[in-house]
């Protein structure tokens, strides 16, 4: 099946004083319909920025080349008002912080509406009886009050629902969640990924879901790419990453996820060092300094990312399978 | 003198006519860590300010050395604040954006120790910030160069500066990356074995608090709901609250646990006309739930939950 939505080689440069900061670096994912992929990294390994740019909302003084297609279309670098067509209604995004991406001062039945006036031509009639219908589709209680109700009366997995439903009123063939639960507790958080399932399950939309917390990510994706500043260092199926992860910084991140069935450990484990500065010029494999595995060869020659049996791609010198 | 290094007792706070904390009792034990669990708006955070005295309260008493906090003159409360430090959850929101780190680091000092000269001030400095796994030429950098983890680091030296009896850490990992937050976690496991101070570690999640503490108390709407040693509340927990949270921990083997009925949002919900204040969300509710408030009971030695049907859940 061709992807709905495909990035690549795409790179990401911000100019600063001090020179430029290559927030990624040549990476590509692809996403089949109904499909659900994840994207795990630290802070600062270019996950956000590769889907800021593929939405086109970079900000000024950021620089994106390479290919972005959705729905078998260029829209890398197309004008706004040609994006604006598939943006917030076919290709749709919900951001990890619902009380910024909400707008303070207008009601959620007038912020849901507004898309569909915008987007579908529809009258705020119309519009307002389908905000009623997406916010208990999205399962908030007494929905009819909230449509009344601002951003700041509602809890943050409450507005985190509101973005989600916000998010699926055009029907997206693609909904990128970018961090969408790193903000809420863990019991909220747990509802909001069995509500993107069930959404997903309903109509095959597919999801980009973004986190730094790959056991929020495995439970939901089919397939998972890690990034590293600003590449893809490995992608496979979920079971596989799970199973057989072949790069040791994703087997880093996989020993980070709590198993409260396991007995308490005296340590707690964690990634040793810190994510890599961007503004450093790239020699050699970024994650040496903190592998324990690195030999001399991977502070000198960049590994570049190679195919291993399964469906499964890995940028390493000495994979653990090795 | 109890052997207590602090006892909160019968503690209520009050945010105009709402109540945030209702009749909060814990104790902690000098060089013990004690976990704090609840999410957001659970009034974690006001038992945190409340122990600093950084706000009011409206009944009850926080005795820390054997002092009420609440009661003291200005000079005696400063005087207690050196053994009484916090770390909060943002770590560059913590330090002063204008402050270089060494500065930062000093400043406790010139408080609270000012007989010391410039140099024994430098000296304590380096030695913290080794001490925290940071090198010493960062003394004249600024916050914005470092990252969360290492503001981190940087906001717990500050609050280690005066050697103190007691350190508070709100949510001191919660703005992580999860490969970041068991460095802090260890380092305050090895910072309180080297020095001996107690821990009150707050945050909403349970796999975190695991690792560090000894005893852990469990907190809904203001309430303490069930408190055990640590160890006996992962393994038996009462409370359908802790059950709860438990479930909800993100973890890898599939397919995802699920609770048994689904939950409505904790802060979105009318609160309910009496009862237990868990009973709207509570997969175990009666009738019977909706009567009174249940009163913490013990439901094993060392074990306490707030629960009406405890004995059917024990």
């Amino acid at each position: 099946m061709t992807p709905v939505f495909a990035i690549e080689n795409l790179s990401v440069e911000f100019a600063r004083a001090d020179g430029t900061v290559a927030a990624v670096r040549a990476a590509s994912l692809a996403v089949r319909p109904g499909e659900c992929v994840g994207i795990v990294g630290e802070s600062g390994s270019g996950k956000t920025q590769m889907l800021m740019a593929a939405m086109g909302l970079l900000g000024n003084g950021a620089r994106a080349s390479g290919s972005v297609r959705f729905e078998e279309r260029e829209i890398l670098g197309l004008p706004a008002a040609q994006l604006n067509r598939v943006r917030g209604s076919r290709l749709t995004m919900v951001f990890q912080d619902p009380m910024t991406a909400l707008t303070p001062h207008l009601r959620i039945g007038t912020q849901l509406a507004e898309v569909l006036v915008r987007h579908r031509q529809v009258t705020w009639r119309d519009a307002e009886q389908r905000a009623l219908r997406i916010l208990e589709r999205v399962r908030i209680s007494e929905p009819r009050r909230r449509l009344r109700q601002y951003p700041h009366e509602l809890s943050g997995g409450l507005r985190q629902r509101v973005m989600i439903g916000m998010s699926l009123l055009c029907e997206p063939s693609v909904l990128i969640a970018d961090e969408p639960t790193t903000a809420l507790d863990v019991t909220v958080q747990m509802h909001i990924i069995d509500l993107l399932r069930s959404m997903r399950e309903e109509s095959r939309m597919a999801i980009v879901l973004v986190s730094h917390d790959l056991g929020v990510v495995a439970g939901l994706a089919e397939r998972i790419y890690v990034m590293y500043a600003g590449r893809v260092v490995e992608t496979a199926r979920t079971g596989r990453i799970l199973a057989g992860a072949e790069h040791p910084y994703t087997a880093g991140l996989l020993a980070c996820v709590p198993d409260l069935d396991a007995p308490r450990r005296a340590r707690m484990p964690s990634l040793a060092g810190q994510p890599p500065d961007p503004t450093g010029i790239e020699r050699g494999c970024a994650f040496a300094p903190r592998c324990e595995r690195a030999q001399e060869r991977c502070h000198v020659e960049r590994p570049l990312l190679r195919d291993r049996p399964e469906d499964h791609q890995v940028a390493c010198h000495f994979p653990l399978s090795a | 003198m109890s052997g207590e290094l602090l006892e909160v007792k019968g503690l209520h706070v009050r945010f105009g006519a709402v109540s945030v904390l209702e009749d909060v009792s814990f104790a902690i034990r000098p060089g013990e860590i004690v976990g704090l669990v609840g999410e957001s708006g659970s009034g974690k955070s006001t038992i945190a300010r409340a122990v600093l005295r950084l706000i009011p309260i409206a009944s009850g008493s926080v005795e820390f050395l054997g002092s009420n906090l609440h009661s003291l003159g200005s000079g005696e409360l400063r005087r207690a604040r050196r053994d009484l430090q916090i770390v909060f959850q943002d770590p560059l929101a913590s330090l002063n954006p204008r402050m270089s780190i060494g500065d930062a680091l000093a400043e406790p000092l010139r408080i609270h120790e000012p007989q010391l000269t410039a140099r024994e001030r430098e000296s304590r400095v380096s030695g913290m910030l080794e001490r925290v796994g940071l090198s010493g030429d960062i003394l004249r950098r600024y916050p914005h160069e470092f990252s969360g983890g290492q503001c981190q680091r940087i906001g717990i030296a500050r609050a280690m500066m005066p050697s103190p009896k007691l350190l508070v850490c709100d949510e001191p990992v919660s703005s992580l990356d999860v490969s970041i937050q068991g460095q802090i976690v260890n380092l305050l496991a090895d910072l309180q074995r080297d020095t001996g101070a107690a821990v009150l570690f707050i945050s909403h999640n349970l796999a975190v608090v695991r690792h560090l503490s000894r005893r852990v108390l469990v907190i809904y709407r203001g309430r303490v709901v069930e408190s055990a040693g640590c160890d006996e509340l992962f393994a038996r927990p009462v409370h359908p609250y802790t059950r709860e949270l438990l479930a909800a921990v993100p973890h890898l083997s599939a397919p995802p646990r699920r609770i048994a009925a689904p939950a409505g949002d904790s802060t979105g919900l009318a609160p309910g006309a009496g009862g237990c204040p868990f009973h709207p969300r509570c997969a175990f509710a009666q009738a019977a739930c909706q009567r009174g408030v249940p009163p913490l009971a013990q439901v094993r030695p060392g074990h306490l939950a707030a629960c009406h049907r405890w004995r059917e859940l024990v």
